[in-house]
């Protein structure tokens, strides 16, 4: 249900009812006027996620949710639907449009196809480390942020997954041997497939169900991952080696369509994009505690990280350089906005030396 | 004045000597104690009444066990009450978390005495874990049993820990051997578990929660079809993962109407009766 029952002026009472027996015009007219202004339905807002139940992310957005509840009294509610039963990021998206749900916390990769510019961030090695992200989101996140609205969504902003980095059963330091290697991407994944495309590296497309036994098997001998996804699904217990080379930023957003707001009094619109907002960004913020927790534990558990020399590292980054330009040529990131983020960089590291 | 001191050390002393005498015996007599007491409590068809009057015989076994207790029976009793009770009754967080703390150590305790590698199970390689696990045998069930259950308590306390979380990739393939070794163990339990660790991750993101499902029909086949938990697990961590709500209603409906009495499963299948109609009553909620 979608919409549930009516708000106030609904259920049993009307208090009219008692003022028009009386009939004083004033009273007359001021019920006409309440009976004539939009009567504020009570709007519930479907939103899916593939986040676990009893999740960090779940607790809080569980939460906000009531929160939100309790400060419109009740006119704008949230219902989630978490542990990925209304499918992956990609079918969420299918539903959002046919309007089975209104909204979704989804990763990047979901908008390859819609909104190019949500993964500015996502171009490889763009950050060196994630000093440097947080100098540029403070700056490109309202930018971003803002684009949403002219593909139909409303964001209530960006959350950090963490740094992936490539992982592996055989020792490769360099761009040729880990050419050599049999690298796994999810299926179907452009995004991920666009990545290793850009340092040469032939990609081994599978569900991501598959992978830790590919990994056993040899079928695949790595992975490009960040921590805290890498440790659940129990990669950790095959793999042997971590380069410490941040591939590529990680990160998911909490939309809703635009049209699922319709309806919605301005007032309670400014306090759900205030609350949910406010909840996002906690998300982001316990996200990197994870992140890096989990980054830590991978050494604990004893994978090896492998740092790399100025000369190997150089060699990477000159791949990743040109896979960026690669990418604003094909529009993949609009040049406005990929400027925006280069300039930002440019300031972060000239105030750094 | 000082005669009185002196006494007092000496009546101490003369009491630590008589405790000590009677080590042996009050361990052989505990063993058997929490042995019994183990049965009867899982045969109680009151959790209410387990739930009050257990913690005075979690204190006394604590205080048996506090100097280093070396009798690895009573180790594994009081690791497998005091992870029990906490899964059963103990809602508070921090709480929850001691008290999956002491049960771990005492498995792991008990564990160590036994077989010689586990004192390193948890900082072995993966590479190395696996040839151990490999070279156990139907003898060792109980010992990596009660370690297993003990340690997925300790993980399932604090699920927002990774280095528990990937403790998780230790506890799974020794519990996996167990299964291989002796699949009836305590009623089906091997199932049971890996059934919940197989519901963990939703399917979007790589988990495989039809294994669950097979795990839970598993443990209820053996126990024939006596055993509630499985069946409860089935439609809290299965159906309600694949978001089916048919199969979710069906088992808790069944589940609530099952008669609770089975040896061993008589208090567990009570606490199952229990959840069942909370998770009924939430079901409108979440699907």
């Amino acid at each position: 249900m979608s919409i549930s029952r009516l708000g106030r002026g609904g259920g049993k009472h009307r208090p009219c009812g008692n003022f028009v027996r009386l009939e004083r015009l004033a009273a007359v007219a001021l019920c006409a006027m309440i009976a004539l202004a939009p009567v504020a339905v009570a709007k519930t807002l479907k939103v899916a996620t593939v986040s676990p139940d009893g999740s960090a992310w779940m607790k809080v957005l569980r939460e906000a949710g009531e929160e939100v509840q309790a400060a419109t009294e009740g006119r704008v509610k949230l219902r989630y639907y978490p542990g990925g039963t209304q499918g992956d990021d990609t079918s969420v998206l299918r539903r959002m449009r046919a309007g089975q749900l209104h909204g979704g916390v989804l990763l990047t990769s979901a908008f390859s196809n819609i909104y190019g510019d949500l993964q500015a961030y996502n171009l490889p090695m763009i950050f060196r480390d994630l000093a440097e992200v947080d100098a540029v989101r403070e700056k490109l996140d309202p930018v971003i942020n803002a684009g949403f609205r002219e593909h139909g969504f409303v964001s209530f902003g960006l959350a950090e997954v963490g740094m992936a980095y490539p992982m592996s059963t055989k020792r490769a330091r360099t761009v040729e041997e880990a050419r050599r290697l049999k690298v796994w991407i999810p299926q179907g994944d452009v995004g991920s497939a666009r990545i290793l495309e850009a340092f040469g590296i032939p990609p081994i497309p599978l569900p991501i169900s598959e992978v830790l036994a590919g990994l056993q098997t040899g079928l695949i001998d790595a992975v490009t991952s960040p921590p805290v996804a890498a440790l659940p699904l129990l990669w950790h217990t095959r793999l042997k080696y971590v380069l410490d080379l941040p591939l590529v930023y990680i990160y998911g957003t909490f939309v809703v369509s635009a049209r699922s707001l319709r309806g919605i009094p301005e007032d309670d619109l400014a306090t759900l994009e205030r609350i949910m907002g406010e909840a996002v960004a906690r998300v982001d913020r316990v996200n990197r505690a994870d992140h890096d927790a989990a980054r830590r534990t991978l050494e604990e558990q004893g994978l090896e990280f492998i740092a790399l020399t100025a000369q190997e590292e150089a060699e990477w980054r000159e791949y990743a350089a040109a896979a960026a330009r690669n990418w604003v040529a094909k529009d993949v990131v609009s040049e406005g906005v990929y400027r925006q983020v280069a300039e930002r960089l440019a300031d972060v590291r000239a105030s750094a030396h | 004045m000082k005669a009185l001191v002196h006494g007092r050390v000496a009546a101490a002393i003369a009491l630590g000597v008589a405790l000590g005498g009677c080590a042996n015996l009050v361990g052989r007599v505990t063993s058997d104690l929490a042995a019994d007491l183990s049965a009867t409590i899982l045969d109680s068809d009151d959790p209410a009444l387990v739930r009050d009057g257990a913690p005075a015989y979690l204190i006394l076994l604590d205080a048996l066990l506090r100097d280093g207790g070396a009798n690895a029976d009573l180790l594994r009793g009081a690791a497998s009450l005091n992870g029990a009770y906490a899964t059963a009754f103990v809602a508070d967080e921090a709480r929850a978390r001691a008290f999956s703390d002491k049960a771990f150590d005492f498995a792991l305790r008990a564990a160590c005495l036994d077989i010689a590698w586990m004192c390193d199970v948890r900082r072995l390689s993966f590479d190395e874990l696996e040839r151990r696990i490999q070279g156990l045998g139907t003898g060792d069930v109980p010992v990596a049993y009660a370690l297993a259950t003990a340690w997925a308590g300790w993980i399932q306390a604090r699920s927002d820990d990774y280095s528990a979380i990937a403790d998780l990739g230790r506890v799974k393939p020794l519990m996996a051997r167990v299964l291989e070794l002796d699949e009836a163990y305590d009623h089906g339990g091997p199932h049971l578990y890996m059934g919940v660790f197989e519901t963990v991750i939703p399917p979007a993101v790589g988990g495989r929660p039809e294994l669950g499902r097979q795990h839970f029909e598993r443990a209820q086949a053996i126990a024939g079809g006596r055993h509630l938990m499985a069946k409860l697990l089935l439609a809290e961590n299965y159906a309600r993962m694949v978001f089916d709500r048919e199969l979710h209603d069906r088992a808790l409906r069944e589940v609530l109407a099952a008669d609770i009495r089975a040896p061993g499963l008589t208090l567990m299948n009570a606490i199952a009766q229990q959840q069942a109609q909370a998770l009924l009553e939430s079901a409108d909620e979440y699907f």
